[in-house]
């Protein structure tokens, strides 16, 4: 593949995964049925009831990955595609790629969440977890995201003659 | 040339340092750690990644957690999540959940099994060393059970949850992969491969 052609998958899911991002956290990722009532939450609002419930430190976690990591990862791979190439400061932006390539799996873990609830809380009309539509963007704007940077070569951040020279 | 190194992140051709040398070593242009003084001790590595895939079909399939609730009982694993999640309608969730649990530990830590043995007896490690690499990202046995805490947290006041067999071969699978990624760094194995002119990479 062409270095054009690798930016341009790159971009392109980017720019989906930004796209999906959106029903991603306006959209209830579960709905919990019991006995006391039915109550769908969104990314958001999980984080909102751990915080709620007296777990801090398990909401911050989970702000970190669900909510943070997300856009600042989706930002930041626009930032680096938006200089390339003859990135101005290819060392720093290299160092934000591989930091945001590491970290982009950790957002799995609502996905993760939800699984889990869904194969243990089935008491059918008793206590029910089900998963709600917004899951389906979520895993779908993580993955997209993952696949982006993975579309992108960090190469590409030094100037095509460095490249040339540095593969004899 | 048989010295010479490419740095896999920025490309760059370097010259390889002196074998003494001790410490880590990194690319003089991107930073990107490129090797140290260690080397694969491929026998640790066989043993992690062979105890790691004996212990994938429990952590798989033996029920993590169960619960009792309203004197109702119901155990779950990791395979019993991902049928939860297709027969209640979420396909792509599902096949997320499974390629990222189920398919790629496995395939990862056959790929490291295979390319230890192969390093032994000197042979190209091919693809194998590929399908490691995408291990290290894909497989997220570490991820789920930080996302199973988090769930315990949401079950209600009325739950008594059970720790079952499958939750401590999920553990120790997760620590044994982890070990073995700490020691076969795909950096390291990028050396090998050039010092062997394994055409293969």
């Amino acid at each position: 593949m062409t270095r054009r052609a690798e930016r341009q998958l790159a971009w392109a899911l980017l720019i989906a995964a930004m796209i999906w991002l959106v029903p991603a956290n306006t959209l209830p990722i579960m709905t919990l049925n019991g006995i006391g009532g039915q109550s769908s939450g969104t990314i958001a609002d999980g984080i909102k009831g751990l915080f709620d419930s007296g777990m801090p430190g398990l909401a911050l976690v989970v702000f970190t990955a669900s909510l943070l990591v997300p856009f600042l990862k989706v930002l930041v791979l626009a930032v680096i595609y938006w200089h390339t190439p003859e990135h101005p400061a290819p060392a720093t932006a290299a160092r934000a790629y591989r930091w945001v390539y590491w970290i982009g799996r950790w957002s799995m873990l609502d996905v993760f969440v939800v699984a889990l609830l869904a194969g243990l809380m089935r008491f059918g009309e008793i206590a029910r977890v089900n998963p709600e539509p917004g899951i389906t963007a979520f895993g779908l704007a993580v993955v997209l995201t993952m696949l982006s940077a993975h579309a992108f070569s960090p190469k590409q951040l030094w100037k095509d003659d460095d490249a040339i020279r540095a593969n004899p | 040339m048989s010295d010479s190194i490419v740095c896999h992140d920025c490309g760059l051709a370097l010259s390889a340092p002196a074998q003494q040398r001790r410490g880590e070593w990194f690319c003089p242009r991107c930073r990107a750690r490129l090797g140290s003084s260690h080397r694969i001790r491929v026998e640790a590595v066989a043993a992690l990644a062979l105890a790691a895939l004996v212990l994938w079909a429990p952590a798989m399939f033996l029920p993590l957690l169960s619960m009792d609730q309203f004197g109702l009982y119901n155990a779950v694993s990791v395979f019993s999540c991902v049928t939860a999640l297709f027969s209640n309608g979420y396909p792509l969730v599902a096949a997320l959940v499974a390629v990222t649990l189920l398919v790629m530990p496995l395939a990862q830590l056959l790929a490291l099994l295979v390319t230890m043995a192969r390093l032994r007896g000197g042979v190209s490690l091919g693809r194998w060393v590929w399908w490691y690499r995408q291990g290290r990202e894909w497989a997220m046995p570490e991820i789920f059970l930080l996302g199973a805490l988090i769930a315990t947290t949401k079950l209600g006041e009325n739950a008594t949850l059970h720790l079952q067999a499958g939750l401590i071969c999920l553990l120790a699978m997760v620590v044994l992969r982890l070990i073995a990624e700490a020691l076969a760094n795909p950096a390291a194995l990028d050396r090998v491969m050039e010092r062997r002119h394994d055409p293969a990479r």
